[in-house]
């Protein structure tokens, strides 16, 4: 794909998911209200939460620096740059000429630096809490993230997104290969874990993991921090979704098939928010020493693929 | 797909539902994990039927499919609520253990890869399988503390050497098929009776326990 | 030739550098300033050649007059040690600017020494590694060694010289071994010449136990895992410019020289062992730096986790060489080199802004810091491009050699040895272990540091540093963001570098504005563009948050944070040893690992404590270190033996799967 429509492609992308962003968080407080026998809000529920925050003042304690004040812009702009190199409409990806999984990989590594940064800044004995449990789910769950992603730009021969995608959607990596399918089961669970649901995190609660250190935002820049939050979720998912179940993305960047795409998109990840509050609602809290038992078979599923990719193919 | 291209994805999912019968927290999740992998195996032994063209296999499918998915998860289940549930850890963390069962599967491929007599690649991977099945099992024998997980791993352990000898000896006469099947089944049920009777007398089921046995 | 007299100047400089700052240092401040100035031009100067040699393309070699007959004093320049020179000057220039203002505080306590003493290191390690024999490369070495101990027990108070007498012991367990390796190889060479030892004809033996003892001796000296006990007391003691320049690294330059280069030992098995021996180092190095509360020792240990990381890259580049595979053998070379590089400059920048903090605070304990970013903010600015750097965060340097080690990993699981294929995805997953390891141990030393409230009263009332101190860190700082942005330009001097070591054509690095991995095609990264999507996408993100106009009605700074309704103290902020403390559970084994090198490391101070403790404490040393191990070892032993016949039932079993293993290995072969 030439630079010059790859950058609006990937600005379409980047827009499209910053727009449903909400819409997605307001369906899984929905799903999980109704299994609770709540009535819950409306679906356009975070819009308006966003939308009135903005509007609001914003507090500042007197410990924070700049750093505080920085991040929520730097986290949204990061999982917006994310959004425009994952292939999420078409088959290739937007931006394969500013990175790979590799980059993506290290680009929310940059969500959890500034988040913990910001979280330690506030000199909140809470955010403190939250910035370094952030920092220790990272270690547990970024090792398993690379070494699937690995085992499958292996299988591939790329460690580009475009070219494993296309190659899925090609059936040159398609799930009877056991690599494959195992790899895509480990990345399952961790993007679970990625987008801080239940087991492994309560997003509502303000000492947890992803809450912590947002303790004393207040205002746009609790706006943004929500916004940029939802929008690393979403984002998570179409990684996913990119490399483990690509079906229905355009093969060309044409309108027509782009909407299309687009449909399909908004549909597999309903299906997939859908999956993700059955299980969210059915379990308990985590205790987060807990969390190795869960990554610990991860690896296991992915230690599986490994061994097969390497003595099989 | 063919039969034959299923083959390697269900061996490895044999492995993956030992996984998760060994790390289970809970014994009946462990059980019921136990049945899943038991069901698996039966269709392995269908597959192999079909691509092999032996007929015998058949046979081994259906009886697999009533003594191991049936008859044994239901005798550890009626355990389970009996002495009820006991979370004790094994001797390794998940990471380890899963890191150690990694490796053992890596060795049983590396075995495997010499045995020249298997001409179908997929029946090989097979092989190679059961064989790290049957090492896995004794391994969580070895490292598990709670006596219910042992008979489990000795379960897995004998789901091994049953696809081991699928493999080799499907020709043998029922006999030897009925023989391995209702030995696993008496083994169970006498395992099971004696986790009661432990249980009873010690109050727990955690082997590092049982010091008093010490001559 | 002007390479080579460009060299010359710049040493010469050195040492009038040396001399001056030792015999006018009573004539302060002007005498420190014409050192000083001495040493700053000395490293343009070595800029110079080392830029003469590379945008030359042509390796530059030469002889000084040599005072020994058995040994040539030849020197060379080619594009791996124009390379090393280049970021040693760079280096040396920021530490010569930032001591202006640094030495100041030793006022009076030799300043002038510490100032002799640096530009002795600094000439050792431009010696050594422009020399291209091995007589002078040992004689260049100890005087390095030499130097940089007096330096690590500069402050001669116990703790200090404790250090000092340790780094000196291990300092000569590695000249030993490099000796032992250099006389065998002259003795089959018959010359000190590092040309004439690749042209000889060596036994594959010998070539094995030479590698083997070269190994051992710069591994050691680059703090690799079973050796990096030495590295915390060295870099804790040691003033901030000494820990900036050793962190130059050279001994893993001098690894890739003489064992690679030299030596060319092309053999897969010692390419997967120093892949492991950098993936141990990379994560044990992370794991024990997340847990340090002292700046200097969390930096010291990081070192050991960087020093991992650059023999990973190594390691694959010495299976691709040792398996014909050009690209791979070019990219995990270039990677290692990369790497080298960039450590240098972040970690030499990080040491720099400790100094600065240290030199305010007046320790290194971050139990005591914290909210410096006000009071520092020019500090704090340095230190974070530095932490960020080292974290590996894109668009900045790190991240970049970073992704040349994965890309090297990458070729290595893609080739044809199913052992390979399995190793080379698990060191993947290690690396980002140690990266996500270390990104945590930064995000800790940052945060705690320059963040929050202040934890102390020295913290409270710092004030920024001197400006000299300030540009010595800015030139760094630039560093870290001139080596990542300008990666696509950087990146084939790099290739260049990396195949003078493994006799290939240099790999294509660049495409455009992007670095790519040894073909146009396939996996790109682009920094530029990373940088400026990055920009664009945080100004979209500031306009979002302006347009509705919440930011009209402004910004209220309150008193403090929330803390349940109670008023709000100091001591509510999280501390650097409670953000640690879900590793100290979730990794318990490693940490008690890191309590037995502890005791070895107690067990050396022991043989630096001075005769007459030495004296006192040797019957406990003995009756600790070998009657106390044979006693319990017998009793262990006793207490196995009884438990074979009636220990716990899983024992028995135990035995039955060993025999089992061992049988399978036997049968696998």
């Amino acid at each position: 794909m030439n630079g010059g429509s790859g950058i609006w492609l990937g600005l379409l992308q980047a827009l499209f998911i910053l727009l449903v962003a909400p819409l997605f968080t307001g369906l899984a407080r929905i799903l999980r209200a109704r299994m609770h026998s709540r009535r819950g809000p409306g679906i356009l529920q975070d819009y308006r939460d966003i939308w009135k925050l903005m509007r609001r003042q914003e507090v500042v304690p007197s410990e924070a620096s700049w750093v505080f004040r920085v991040a929520p812009y730097v986290i949204l702009g990061t999982t917006l740059l994310i959004a425009m190199i994952v292939p999420v409409l078409t088959v290739r990806s937007p931006l394969a000429m500013v990175g790979d999984l590799i980059l993506v990989v290290y680009l929310f590594t940059i969500v959890r630096f500034v988040l913990a940064a910001a979280g330690l800044d506030s000199g909140s004995g809470f955010a403190g809490v939250g910035a370094s449990r952030e920092m220790a789910l990272g270690v547990l769950v970024e090792p398993v993230i690379i070494l699937v992603l690995f085992i499958v730009a292996l299988l591939s021969g790329s460690t580009e997104l475009g070219t494993i995608t296309a190659k899925v959607v090609n059936g040159d990596l398609a799930y009877h290969s056991p690599s494959f399918w195992l790899a895509a089961l480990a990345f399952a669970i961790a993007t679970f874990i990625e987008m801080g649901k239940l087991p492994f995190d309560l997003p509502e609660a303000e000492q947890e993991i992803q809450e912590g250190p947002l303790t004393e935002y207040s205002g746009p820049s609790l706006a943004l921090l929500k916004w940029g939050l939802g929008v690393k979720q979403l984002v998570v998912v179409a990684l996913f979704l990119a490399v483990f179940f690509p079906f229905g993305t355009a093969v060309t960047p044409a309108p027509g098939p782009v909407v299309l795409a687009m449909v399909a998109w908004l549909a597999k990840v309903t299906a997939i928010y859908l999956i993700v509050a059955v299980l969210e609602n059915s379990m308990a809290r985590f205790h987060l020493y807990r969390v190795p038992i869960v990554t610990g078979l991860v690896f296991g599923l992915s230690l599986l693929s490994l061994v097969y990719y390497a003595l099989n193919s | 797909m063919p039969a034959s291209g299923m083959i390697p994805s269900m061996a490895l999912l044999l492995l993956v539902t030992s996984l998760l019968v060994v790390e289970a927290r809970r014994l009946r999740t462990a059980a019921y994990m136990y049945a899943i992998q038991s069901l698996v195996l039966a269709s392995i032994f269908l597959a192999l039927a079909i691509v092999m063209d032996a007929e015998p296999l058949y046979i081994w499918s259906l009886t697999a499919l009533l003594t191991k998915v049936i008859l044994v998860p239901y005798l550890l289940l009626r355990t389970v609520r009996f002495i009820g549930e006991e979370e004790i850890e094994g001797t390794f963390s998940t990471p380890v253990s899963t890191t150690i069962a990694a490796l053992l599967v890596a060795l049983s491929f590396g075995v495997v890869g010499v045995v020249q007599e298997y001409a179908i690649l997929q029946v090989k991977v097979a092989l190679a399988v059961s064989i790290a099945h049957f090492l896995l099992g004794l391994l969580a024998i070895l490292t598990q503390k709670h006596a219910l997980k042992q008979i489990l791993g000795f379960c897995l352990m004998e789901n091994g050497s049953h696809l081991t000898l699928a493999l080799t000896a499907y020709n043998a006469p029922e006999t030897v098929e009925m023989g391995i099947l209702t030995d696993a089944v008496f083994a169970v049920v006498i395992m099971t009776i004696l986790a009661r009777r432990l249980h009873k007398g010690f109050g727990t089921l955690n082997s590092d326990r049982y010091t008093l046995l010490k001559g | 030739m002007a390479a080579l007299q460009l060299l010359m100047l710049s040493i010469v400089l050195y040492a009038v550098g040396a001399v001056l700052s030792l015999t006018w240092s009573k004539a302060r401040p002007l005498g420190s300033y014409v050192a000083a100035a001495s040493t700053l031009m000395a490293a343009l100067a070595g800029l110079g050649a080392a830029a003469t040699v590379l945008a030359g393309g042509q390796a530059v070699a030469g002889e000084f007059p040599s005072v020994v007959p058995f040994a040539r004093f030849s020197v060379e320049l080619d594009a791996l040690s124009a390379l090393v020179l280049a970021v040693l000057s760079l280096l040396a220039a920021a530490t010569a600017i930032y001591s202006l203002a640094f030495d100041r505080q030793f006022a009076g306590a030799g300043a002038g020494v510490l100032g002799f003493l640096n530009n002795v290191f600094i000439l050792s390690l431009v010696l050594v590694v422009a020399s291209a024999n091995a007589f002078y490369f040992l004689v260049f070495w100890e005087i390095m060694t030499l130097a940089s101990f007096f330096l690590v027990a500069y402050r001669q108070d116990r703790e200090a010289i404790h250090a000092g007498i340790l780094y000196f012991a291990v300092g000569h367990v590695a000249a030993a071994a490099l000796i032992v390796s250099f006389v065998i190889l002259f003795l089959h060479a018959g010359s000190f010449d590092f040309a004439a030892i690749r042209d000889a004809q060596l036994p594959p033996a010998v070539r094995h136990v030479v590698f083997a003892l070269t190994l051992l001796g710069f591994g050691v000296k680059a703090g690799v895992v079973p050796f990096h006990f030495w590295l915390p007391p060295a870099y804790a003691a040691a003033p901030a410019t000494m820990s900036a320049l050793m962190s130059s690294k050279v001994a893993v330059y001098a690894f890739v020289r003489v064992g690679l280069d030299v030596l060319r030992v092309h053999d897969d098995r010692w390419g997967l062992f120093v892949l492991a021996l950098g993936g141990l180092s990379a994560l044990l190095g992370a794991l024990y730096a997340v847990n340090e509360n002292n700046l200097n020792r969390l930096l010291a240990y990081s070192s050991t986790e960087n020093v991992g990381i650059m023999l990973m890259g190594i390691g694959a580049g010495m299976i691709g060489a040792a398996t014909g595979n050009g690209v791979l053998a070019g990219l995990g070379i270039l990677a290692g080199v990369f790497h080298l590089v960039n450590h240098a400059v972040f970690k030499g920048l990080l040491f720099l802004g400790t100094g600065a903090v240290t030199c305010r605070l007046g320790t290194a304990s971050m139990q005591a810091m914290g909210g410096l970013i006000k009071r520092m903010p020019w500090t704090a600015a340095a230190f974070l491009t530095g932490a960020m750097a080292i974290s590996a965060i894109p668009p900045l340097n790190g991240f970049v050699s970073e992704w040349f080690v994965y890309q090297s990993l990458f070729a290595a699981g893609a080739s044809d040895s199913p052992l390979v294929k399995g190793v080379a995805p698990l060191a993947a997953a290690i690396l980002a272990l140690a990266g996500a390891l270390a990104a945590m141990a930064f995000v800790k030393a940052f945060g705690i540091t320059f963040t929050g409230p202040a934890r102390g009263e020295r913290a409270r009332q710092a004030s920024e540093v001197p400006g000299a101190m300030v540009a010595g860190m800015v030139v760094l700082a630039a560093g870290c963001a001139v080596l990542g942005l300008g990666a696509p330009a950087v990146g084939p001097y790099l290739a260049r570098a990396a195949s003078t070591v493994v006799e290939a054509a240099p790999i294509t690095i660049r495409a455009g504005l992007a670095v790519v991995p040894g073909a146009a095609a396939g996996p790109v990264i682009s920094t530029p563009l990373v940088a400026l999507l990055l920009g664009v996408l945080a100004a979209l993100a500031v306009l979002v948050a302006v347009l509705p106009g919440g930011s009209r009605s402004g910004r209220r700074v309150d008193e403090s944070p929330w803390a349940c309704g109670y008023a709000y103290s100091h001591r509510m902020a999280y501390t650097s040893a409670a953000f640690a403390q879900p590793l100290r559970v979730l990794f318990r084994s490693p940490y008690s690992f890191q309590v037995a090198a502890r005791s070895l490391l107690a067990r050396l101070e022991v043989l630096g404590t001075g005769t007459m403790r030495f004296l006192q404490r040797v019957e406990p040393v003995w009756e600790r270190w070998l009657y106390r191990p044979v006693a319990s070892g017998t009793l262990w032993l006793g207490r196995r033996v009884q438990s074979l016949q009636m220990g716990n039932v899983r024992v028995y079993g135990l035995y039955l799967i060993v025999a089992l293993i061992v049988l399978l290995l036997s049968a696998a072969r």
